[in-house]
């Protein structure tokens, strides 16, 4: 009984010091990928870019290097600027849409790396690997031609402006960060509902936390940030991204 | 000698006394087990976002920071005249509103009409998607009182026969509004008879405006002029 309790509390320790560590085992990939992919820039970094008053105008410079880059690309693309707590849609360097965001929830992790790798990774616009909504990007409705004028009367089209499912999006960035955008009011139970499914979706699994635990591989950790902006935007944005969506981080 | 022992006091167990210290040590357990993933973290988040210890120069900073305002500054100039100069408009399509620009003044906004997202199908052997198309879009003809010439969908979509592209019955009068501007492909920025359908997404991929908006978008946009729709 004694050995079953002890070797309980040391599963249970062992997965909470994991859980603790495993923002830093992202960290560490993530310089271990700029190592492997950027080298040059990992040597040449030069360690002025890491005194705050610096590492603002760098991170700017990055930013604004990074949209006029895209402005060369034919797509519409996400630009999240949460230092001034607004997402954009631009084309061609034109920004066409503007959505001030009532709340953000920036990782901690992401605040706490150092300029040298925020710049390694948010130096170039970032792509989209993967989206996850709980709305339709594209509303299609199929119809059957009508075989005469009266059939077509009968069956005359009329818009259905009711379909407003609560809105939420998870986009997976090729780093391994989640840019969740979510409706900014719950006033409904439903919507409530759907935001904690929603969530619940991204969260490992118990019978992955356990397998890692035992196999001691380190729990999964994805760095996220969360935007709330009004329902209508967030459809609006979506509707907008193309098939190979890329975004501009800055913050 | 006998020596006298005094009785020793009873020892008394304090049985809340007892619950309540192994209820105190659960709960630090509990809290230290809990807080101890969250410790662990930030320290580690401590660790990794430490400042370099290399020393760095004033002059160095000095010298950094002016070259970096200088290369930004460079930098916004080149994304400022991504803008266009001129009148171009904006159209989003899930909100189905649109705004007029001038530069980086809004010189109007209001409500439109874009794509219904209708598929339309004809049997096995034709369909048509009734969507506004994103992107950037320029100004090809500009049209005072446009004639719609009606595609075959038109006659698909209302049960009547195709006729051959020529015939009268393609051609309809005023339906259009006074005018009409081309963003290529059959796609037009028209009026509308349906005005309460304005702010709906109702139309065939086409851009619908009230009339006095269409005429303020005809007055302002030339031919050339960008349309950015979303």
């Amino acid at each position: 009984m004694k050995i079953t309790l002890l070797i309980i509390a040391f599963l249970l320790l062992v997965f909470l010091i994991q859980l603790g560590i495993a923002p830093a085992g992202v960290a560490r990939q993530w310089r271990e990928k700029l190592e492997a992919n950027d080298s040059l820039y990992m040597q040449n970094y030069d360690p002025g870019y890491e005194i705050p008053e610096v590492e603002a105008l760098a991170r700017k410079k990055a930013f604004v290097e990074a949209q006029l880059e895209l402005a060369e690309d034919d797509s519409i693309h996400l630009i999240v600027n949460l230092r001034d707590s607004a997402i954009h849609l631009a084309i061609h360097g034109v920004t066409i849409h503007t959505s001030k965001l009532p709340a953000i929830e920036n990782d901690a992790l992401l605040k706490s790396i150092p300029n040298k790798l925020y710049l390694g990774l948010f130096s170039d616009p970032v792509a989209i690997t993967s989206i996850q909504s709980t709305i339709v990007k594209e509303p299609i409705v199929e119809r059957q031609a009508p075989k005469d004028p009266v059939e077509a009367a009968l069956n005359a089209y009329e818009p259905d402006t009711l379909i407003q499912n609560p809105a939420y999006i998870r986009l997976r960035l090729v780093h391994g960060i989640d840019l969740v955008l979510e409706q900014h009011s719950n006033p409904s139970f439903a919507e409530q509902w759907t935001r904690f499914r929603f969530r619940q979706e991204s969260r490992p699994t118990v019978g992955s936390r356990v397998r890692r635990m035992i196999s001691f591989r380190g729990q999964e950790y994805t760095p996220t940030i969360r935007l709330k902006l009004p329902a209508n935007d967030i459809r609006a944005l979506y509707r907008a991204l193309p098939a190979q969506p890329k975004v501009v981080l800055y913050y | 000698m006998i020596e006298e022992i005094a009785p020793e006091s009873p020892v008394i167990v304090n049985r809340h006394r007892r619950v309540l210290t192994w209820t105190a040590y659960g709960l630090l357990t509990a809290i230290g087990l809990l807080t101890l993933p969250w410790i662990i973290e930030k320290s580690t988040l401590a660790i990794i976002g430490a400042q370099s210890t290399e020393k760095v120069e004033e002059a160095q900073i000095a010298n950094l920071t002016s070259q970096l305002q200088n290369e930004l500054g460079i930098l916004e100039k080149k994304l400022t005249a991504k803008t266009p100069k001129g009148a171009y408009m904006i159209v989003n399509t899930a909100a189905n509103t649109f705004a007029l620009y001038r530069g980086s003044e809004l010189i109007h906004a209001d409500k439109c009409s874009t794509g219904s997202y209708v598929l339309l199908k004809n049997g096995d052997n034709q369909e048509w998607m009734f969507k506004t198309p994103k992107g950037e879009f320029r100004i090809k003809s500009r049209t005072v009182a446009p004639v719609w010439k009606k595609p075959d969908w038109a006659f698909v979509e209302e049960g009547l026969p195709i006729p051959s592209m020529n015939h009268s019955s393609r051609f309809e009068y005023g339906v259009l509004g006074d005018y009409a501007l081309g963003l290529g492909d059959g796609y037009l920025i028209h009026g509308t008879l349906y005005q309460r359908f304005l702010g709906l997404p109702v139309t065939h991929g086409c851009i619908r405006l009230n009339d006095a908006n269409l005429k303020l978008a005809y007055e302002s946009l030339k031919n050339g002029s960008k349309v950015y729709i979303y």
